[in-house]
């Protein structure tokens, strides 16, 4: 009888611990919620109930859209690169604040024209189980961007961690503005070049 | 339930535990996949001894920008209706076949060059002389990338060689410089070897295509600055991976 009873709790600690039990109800694809939320970002400048509000308030609302659905530390840890060590945690607070708002205002940028950009995403490639790129291309009036976004699976979910626009990395490209600033700059003065530059930049 | 039989759950249940989150643990991004030292391979190293010369061009041309180009790109838009504007742009771009055409031989894209003579074939008739563009209504003549000499050089391995700031002209690289040579010997409406023998119609070449494409120049220039720390580094970054990213597709 014993034994039954041990073979029955065996067969329940099975299932209780298997990852098919424990994992989160499944969640879309990490390129279907991409799309949606690069449609969402958009629609909180262009659709009708949108449309009509200040600029500050659709800034707003693009930051709401992205900060709920992606940690925008991961890629602008990326940028920084090795010169994060070199910031306190107070610092390095700072600092992601600052570039996640230079960032999204170069992006809200984009969208002053009067028709609405569309997006037309291609299929997603998988470089390995923990990194797929996304291509897409962006039609803003008479223009066309090419964006490349590269995603990878980390403890938070799958979270953007590139941007590639017409061939160019952003994580890249701030890499450089961080390493160059670094080999003379300090912390402190690239938080004052931050600021400035987030004031002169408002809305 | 006898306490042996407790035992083998608290161990099964303690076996189990470990076993999954040791495989969760590498089914995502580590750290050190994230933010380690391999990261900071991805960005290019770009040689630039010229830094101090460049810096003081790249400034030079931030006033010209301001102080030329923007007011000529807003007064151009200003003016011109928008079908007008992409006409002309249309008009220009069709009329540096020759390049791309060029280009895409000399790379071995021979289907680059059949679209590119596509394309020109279309335009330059259907499209009254390029203005309009109905090649792009035709699926077999999808635009191709641009292809020209700093390209071709690249191709055949040749390195990027010293970054450099050319005063109005803007970014470079010595590759891309020498590039410059074959790509004015193959553009037959611009020296040394022209099929247009009046100055002025030269000028009025230049000066037309500097215009017409002041918005598009403007519009970047002032995107990458807005939203850049050091506007030199973040150029001198652009430039390259852009050109690297040509060379590549």
């Amino acid at each position: 009888m014993d034994r039954v009873i041990l073979i029955g709790y065996w067969l329940i600690a099975l299932w209780v611990f298997s990852p098919a039990a424990i994992s989160a109800p499944p969640s879309p694809s990490p390129d279907v919620k991409l799309q949606f939320v690069v449609e969402s970002a958009i629609d909180a400048f262009y659709s009708n109930e949108n449309s009509v509000l200040p600029i500050e308030d659709k800034y707003k609302k693009v930051v709401q859209v992205i900060e709920s659905n992606y940690d925008m530390t991961v890629l602008i840890r990326r940028a920084i690169g090795r010169s994060w060590s070199r910031m306190n945690s107070t610092q390095q607070e700072q600092i992601v604040a600052l570039i996640k708002e230079l960032v999204l205002r170069t992006y809200v940028d984009r969208f002053t024209g009067t028709v609405r950009p569309s997006v037309n995403f291609l299929d997603a490639v998988e470089i390995s189980n923990k990194r797929i790129e996304v291509p897409s291309v962006m039609n803003l009036e008479d223009q066309k961007f090419y964006v490349l976004y590269r995603l990878g699976l980390t403890r938070t979910g799958w979270q953007i961690y590139d941007i590639v626009i017409e061939g160019i990395s952003i994580v890249s490209n701030y890499r450089q503005q961080f390493v160059d600033h670094f080999r003379r700059g300090t912390p402190e003065e690239l938080i004052k070049k931050l600021e400035n530059l987030v004031k002169e930049g408002a809305l | 339930m006898s306490h042996s039989m407790y035992k083998n759950f608290l161990l099964l249940c303690v076996l189990h535990c470990s076993f999954y989150s040791s495989s969760w643990a590498e089914d995502f991004l580590s750290e050190e996949d994230l933010y380690g030292e391999s990261i900071e391979s991805e960005s290019s190293v770009i040689f630039d001894p010229l830094e101090r010369y460049n810096r003081v061009v790249f400034n030079f041309n931030d006033h010209l920008y301001n102080l030329v180009i923007h007011p000529i790109a807003y007064g151009y838009t200003a003016i011109t209706p928008e079908k007008v504007e992409i006409g002309a742009k249309n008009f220009f771009n069709n009329l540096r076949y020759p390049v791309r055409l060029v280009g895409n031989l000399l790379q071995g894209k021979f289907f680059g060059a059949w679209v590119e003579t596509g394309r020109f074939t279309v335009n330059s008739t259907l499209g009254f002389c390029g203005v309009m563009s109905p090649s792009d209504k035709i699926d077999s003549l999808a635009r191709v990338p641009n292809e020209d000499f700093g390209q071709v050089l690249g191709a055949y391995g040749m390195t990027e060689g010293p970054y450099l700031v050319m005063p109005i002209f803007g970014p470079t690289n010595f590759r891309d410089l020498l590039g410059l040579v074959g790509d004015r010997a193959s553009n037959p409406f611009i020296q040394p070897w022209t099929v247009m023998d009046s100055q002025d119609w030269r000028l009025a070449y230049g000066a037309g295509r500097a215009v017409v494409n002041s918005p598009e120049i403007s519009d970047r220039y002032l995107q990458m600055k807005g939203s850049a720390l050091d506007p030199y580094g973040a150029l001198k970054n652009a430039y390259t991976q852009y050109r690297n990213a040509a060379i590549q597709e």
